[in-house]
């Protein structure tokens, strides 16, 4: 009997394709056309004479999908797991999987935080305490998977403690505390605009409804009370802007913005998602699992012809930076070399020992997330994140000690035990097997430079490299 | 003076026209950023003749400039009084650490919404237009100082380089400049080959977002590689230099702040921590002061000899200062407060004068008797002093329509030690 690989090296050499020709990253077919949605998507793409990315494969599919959804690159065993899997509906199953963890909830919580600018005294004077709970909040709001019209009038309607009720801070998370900026932050939240770019009607609309805001103070320290005085229309205003396209349209190119780097995509892909998502009751997994079962979502991140159009009609998925929070994560997690981060500000100083994406206020950080574009959430603006690498990012990749004392701990610990260190390390970073090809190259270069020199480097290497530090 | 009376005062003194110009704009600053809040005190307002419970008897000595005293904790600095001039009466209003930190470093009342730049980033924004060196153009050694005294609103770009590490190690490993400690120039080379072969990336430089990940890493290496690194190598200054730096670690980021004025970067902090002396004051004093006292000295002296002195504006403060009585009684046993209402502050070079006192405080040093300092005084005066108008707009790309530094206060910037104009006589 023949086994299944030499069956396949005859079928080579009988077909005379070279072997491994073949691309790692993507599959040798077109993305399946599945739902109503990819065919409006393929509809798209034939009009606009677009040549779509070949469909990605398992290792970065399933890469991938932990990075957009939870937050991290998969473990060694989350990867085989899901590229030896055979069946064939594994895609969208990984995507109810993931949608469904706590995990999920808190890396969705850190996006709204840059949102809502959830962070401690600088600019905004709120108070760790307060931050924590307005996190919180988020959080169970999310892991309830809150339908998002619900979740946008606990914020808009609250009032109250800003130390009790959570919500209560979407009006105190501003830089000053009167009418115009709790004006100016439901239509960010709601719209997608600051107050100054709606028209002239709906502007008045929005300070006319927000005109009896007041705060006043307690005797606990740095404690506020939210309250409305005279009419309280802010149930009217609610009622009408949910009705608007633009409410859910905002909630959809947020998402978008999430999961494929940029908002600029072509109309009728968010027009028939927005569409979706009033129709299915504003249900936030559901819009998050028709995007990412999607076909724009299942191609793959290498494609011929213009680049940018194709990223723009959903026909590859843009290669970019791995987010700050995600790349830390990331990192603590291959390393088992968690990170502790700070605030000074304010005294007393906090510490958090654990994932940079669950920090609850911005002001708790560190220098690698400093570095590496973590939003400062002073103004909310989805510009302050940056996801762009630079060469300050590159010399700190190469150089920090604080890193190569976390790499060193691969070696030295986590894998010490592996018999195949080189396959251990290619999970881990790149979450598949190295090639025959990457093995002879290391066999290549081990015997110039001696095997054990150069595998000492390697985690240092694949770090560096463009596999590991891009979304893809 | 305004124009009126300038054109009838050069219509009067139609002498032999001398020209005048202006002093030359400072090129460099070194900041001593005295994190925590040094006490008045036990540096340059000494007060020998109060009693006990606020002196707890320290005694002032004389310094190379007669009627110059200053305590006896600052020996060595006491011999080139000629060189700086002490401000004895900063005051404001914050006695927290952040939010007087925030105002010393931006010369903002906190509060505002916005997050406005250090002066640190002020000076690397509008020094770095000229600036070409490897270097960012600010600078901060040791530790970062927290997001209040950074870049603010002007961005990213203007962010500080933090160096991390230890200038006193055998090897000062400056974070992202120089390779980690244990490293051979072998392994580094193998490291950088093996990069080159095992990034299958590599391939797709046509994707936007690669090539400029290509881009940033060709210009990371080349600044590696560059003059950078070499600035942090103090095995480069000889070991009396280093010496007279002393062997601690602010001792070597003096000196490191030298080299780095020599590289032309326009902005350096050292942050120098570990004066919030609430418990134990006195025992903390004295190791903190001696440490300072001698790396300030070496410092000064050294940028003269150097001829930097008069490039380089040195300025020296915390956040505050501490509170004029001892507090001997459980649980401080002798310690001192954060105190805002009177505090010192140091400056030096740049062309401003030295051997000047600016400001008389009262006799335990608690109250402004005369000439108050507010932060932007100071602030406002190092901005001019470097060239830059500290009542001009910020610029346009921050959308913020203010000036870079609120208005100077009644009794303005310390134009009493801004250099006299160099007459370039006679020429008609």
């Amino acid at each position: 009997m023949l086994s299944v690989k030499q069956i396949f090296i005859c079928a080579v050499i009988l077909t005379g394709i070279p072997l491994f020709s073949q691309n790692i990253y993507l599959k040798s077919k077109k993305t399946e056309i599945i739902s109503q949605f990819d065919k409006l998507l393929a509809e798209l793409w034939l009009d606009e004479n677009i040549s779509p990315a070949n469909e990605a494969s398992d290792c970065v599919m399933v890469r991938r999908l932990y990075i957009d959804l939870a937050g991290r690159v998969p473990t060694p065993a989350e990867a085989l797991s899901y590229i030896g899997d055979k069946n064939k509906d594994k895609q969208s199953e990984l995507v109810k999987k993931l949608l469904n963890t706590e995990e999920h909830a808190m890396f969705m919580t850190m996006r709204y935080g840059d949102e809502l600018r959830i962070k401690s005294e600088f600019p905004i004077n709120l108070w760790p305490n307060a931050a924590f709970l307005y996190t919180r909040t988020i959080f169970e709001a999310l892991k309830n998977n809150m339908p998002y019209d619900k979740f946008a009038a606990c914020m808009i309607l609250s009032d109250g403690s800003n130390f009790r009720n959570g919500y209560a801070n979407f009006f105190r998370a501003v830089p000053q505390k009167n009418a115009e900026n709790a004006a100016d932050a439901a239509a960010k939240f709601l719209l997608g605009k600051p107050l100054n770019e709606l028209s002239y009607w709906q502007r008045k609309k929005f300070l006319n409804t927000f005109e009896g805001i007041r705060f006043k103070s307690t005797r606990e320290w740095k404690e506020e009370i939210v309250y409305f005085t005279g009419n309280d229309t802010r149930q009217t205003l609610l009622n009408d802007i949910v009705k608007e396209k633009d409410f859910s349209l905002n909630a959809v190119k947020r998402t978008w913005r999430w999961i494929f780097g940029s908002d600029n995509v072509h109309p009728e892909i968010t027009d028939f998602l927005a569409d979706r998502f009033r129709s299915n009751k504003y249900d936030i997994r559901d819009l998050l699992y028709t995007i990412c079962t999607s076909a724009a979502y299942r191609s793959g991140s290498i494609c011929d012809g213009d680049y940018q159009k194709n990223a723009q009609m959903g026909a590859v998925y843009p290669m970019r930076r791995l987010d700050a929070e995600v790349l830390a994560d990331s990192i603590a997690q291959i390393t088992n070399m968690p990170v502790t981060y700070s605030s000074v500000i304010p005294e007393p100083f906090s510490y958090y020992k654990g994932r940079a994406a669950a920090l609850p206020d911005g002001s708790i950080t560190d220098k690698f997330l400093l570095i590496f574009g973590r939003p400062s959430r002073d103004s909310g603006a989805a510009d302050e994140r940056k996801s762009i690498i630079t060469a300050e990012q590159r010399l700190y990749l190469f150089n920090s000690s604080a890193l190569n004392n976390q790499l060193n701990n691969i070696l030295r610990k986590k894998i010490k035990k592996e018999k195949d260190k080189l396959t251990a390390l290619y999970l881990l970073f790149y979450s598949r097997k190295p090639t025959a090809a990457e093995r002879k190259t290391f066999h290549e270069m081990g015997k110039k430079v001696k095997s054990w020199k150069l595998l000492n480097r390697m985690p240092w290497v694949l770090l560096n490299s463009g596999e590991f530090l891009f979304q893809h | 003076m305004n124009m009126f009376a300038y054109i009838i005062l050069s219509a009067l003194c139609s002498l032999p026209q001398t020209t005048e110009k202006a002093a030359p704009p400072a090129k460099s600053v070194i900041e001593i950023w005295v994190w925590g809040g040094p006490s008045q005190l036990e540096t340059f307002d000494p007060k020998p003749n109060a009693p006990a419970e606020y002196n707890n008897k320290y005694k002032a000595i004389p310094t190379n400039v007669s009627g110059i005293e200053i305590s006896e904790m600052l020996p060595n600095l006491a011999k080139h009084a000629d060189k700086y001039s002490i401000i004895r009466t900063m005051t404001h209003r914050h006695n927290g650490h952040e939010t007087a930190s925030y105002l010393m470093q931006t010369g903002r009342e906190p509060g505002s919404g916005r997050v406005f730049p250090a002066i640190g980033a002020l000076v690397a924004f509008y020094k770095g237009m000229d600036y070409k060196g490897d270097l960012p153009p600010y600078v901060i050694l040791t530790k970062p100082k927290g997001r209040f005294a950074e870049e603010g609103f002007l961005g990213e770009k203007f962010k500080p380089l933090v160096t991390g590490g230890n200038p006193n190690a055998a090897r000062f490993s400056v974070d992202g400049i120089t390779p980690p400690g244990g490293l051979s120039q072998a392994d580094i080379s193998m490291q950088f080959e093996a990069l080159d072969k095992f990034d299958n990336f590599r391939k797709y430089n046509q994707i936007p977002a690669l090539s400029l990940f290509d881009a940033a890493g060709k210009e990371a290496f080349r600044k590696m590689n560059g003059t950078a690194a070499k600035v942090f190598d103090l095995s480069q200054e000889s070991d009396e230099i280093r010496n007279r730096y002393g062997r601690n670690e602010f001792g070597q980021a003096c000196l490191t702040a030298r080299r780095l004025v020599e590289a032309g970067v326009p902005y350096i902090t050292i942050n120098a921590q570990g004066w919030d002396s609430h418990k134990k004051h006195f025992e903390t004093m004295k190791k903190k002061t001696a440490e300072m006292d001698q790396a300030l000295a070496a410092l000064l002296e050294d940028l003269a000899q150097k001829n930097l002195l008069d490039s380089t504006i040195v300025w020296w403060s915390g956040e505050f200062g501490r509170t004029p009585k001892i507090q001997w009684e459980a649980p401080w046993n002798g310690g001192r407060n954060h105190y805002a209402k009177c505090f010192s502050a140091l400056i030096a070079g740049g062309g401003f004068k030295g051997g000047k006192v600016i400001g008389v405080s009262d006799s335990v040093a608690g109250t402004v008797v005369s000439r108050p300092v507010a932060p932007q005084d100071l602030l406002g005066s190092i901005l001019e002093r470097c060239g830059i108008d500290p009542d001009s707009e910020f610029p346009a790309f921050t959308g913020v329509k203010e000036p870079l530094l609120p208005k100077e206060s009644k009794e303005g910037r310390l134009r009493e030690i801004y250099p006299e104009n160099i007459k370039c006589g006679g020429e008609k």
